[in-house]
């Protein structure tokens, strides 16, 4: 149970799956997918989709449904994109600075950013620690139990019953740990996460 | 459907009195014109451009909805789709009629 919570969780933070069945999780994605379009023209395709939710919801729908009503988001981003004004110019070149200069600035800076994002990569691999820390207890509970049901039946009691008392004390621990390491785990990724995405549309001129 | 008649399907959408974008997809899907939310978006946005029609937004239940009203520039598309219409009727008569004569 423990070892499927955290996988999911993990699968969750790393493959970027929002809870698209609801209003607020609906336009967050599609914002995140029409990042390459001007603010602008993101916000009235975000109005739009947004009161057209609104009516449905008024209509009887309820949120989830009124949400799933509009299909799949990456086909609502195709279309959008496809009619929109966008023509392949990054923000970046609008704002008047030409790729070369910024290719030239991304080198020269590389040692600093580089450093960022050896940061970023550091910590990630403390939080996935913490998860290892837990699945671990999980681990010597089923191996705990596993080796008292055989020292057991080969009648080394003595052993059984010191590796029971283990596999005890991991699950007491494992459960009393449980809920701060997750909490700690779901929080600090999604801010770990949600800051290395900003960085890099910085970084390389996604976002004005 | 092709993309221009669509087009000229939201603007009839419009003619007797603005709408906002559900009740366009409800009038249309109630005719049993197919029309999604996500190809209705980039109409209304093209239409816009093209000045076929006009934005504005109303309050409603202290939220704001978009209505659309059809410009005279509007009214000429859908003039100029009917006599179209007029012509594509003629060659389809035209057709039908040499069709039928060769096979008697």
């Amino acid at each position: 149970m423990q070892i499927n919570d955290f996988f999911e969780k993990f699968g969750k933070m790393f493959g970027g799956h929002n809870e698209i069945n609801t209003k607020a999780g609906f336009l967050k994605a599609l914002s995140q997918k029409l990042s390459v379009l001007p603010k602008e023209e993101r916000e009235k395709s975000l109005n739009f989709y947004e009161e057209i939710i609104d009516d449905k919801i008024e209509e009887g729908l309820t949120e989830q449904e009124a949400v799933e009503s509009l299909g799949s988001i990456d086909e609502i981003v195709a279309d959008i994109l496809e009619n929109s004004s966008v023509d392949g110019q990054t923000t970046a070149e609008k704002k008047g600075i030409p790729l070369w200069a910024r290719i030239c600035l991304l080198v020269v800076s590389s040692p600093l950013w580089c450093m960022a994002y050896i940061v970023m990569l550091i910590a990630f691999v403390c939080i996935l620690i913490l998860g290892i820390i837990e699945a671990s207890f999980a681990l010597m509970v089923v191996s705990g139990i596993a080796q008292a049901v055989l020292d057991f039946i080969c009648k080394y009691n003595a052993h059984a019953v010191f590796c029971l008392g283990i596999a005890i004390m991991s699950a007491g621990l494992g459960m009393v740990l449980f809920k701060p390491i997750d909490l700690a785990m779901v929080k600090s990724s999604k801010f770990l996460w949600e800051m290395t995405v900003k960085f890099s549309r910085w970084l390389f001129g996604m976002e004005g | 459907m092709k993309r221009g008649m669509i087009e000229i399907c939201v603007l009839s959408a419009l003619i007797e009195e603005d709408s906002y974008g559900y009740k366009i997809v409800k009038d249309l899907t109630d005719e049993g014109i197919s029309i999604t939310e996500s190809t209705l978006y980039p109409i209304l946005k093209r239409l816009e451009k093209n000045e076929c029609l006009t934005v504005y937004s109303v309050e409603h239940n202290s939220r704001l909805r978009k209505f659309y009203r059809i410009t005279t520039k509007g009214i000429e598309q859908i003039e100029e789709f009917l006599n179209q219409w007029d012509e594509v009727k003629r060659v389809y008569e035209y057709i039908e009629r040499r069709y039928k004569n060769a096979n008697k």
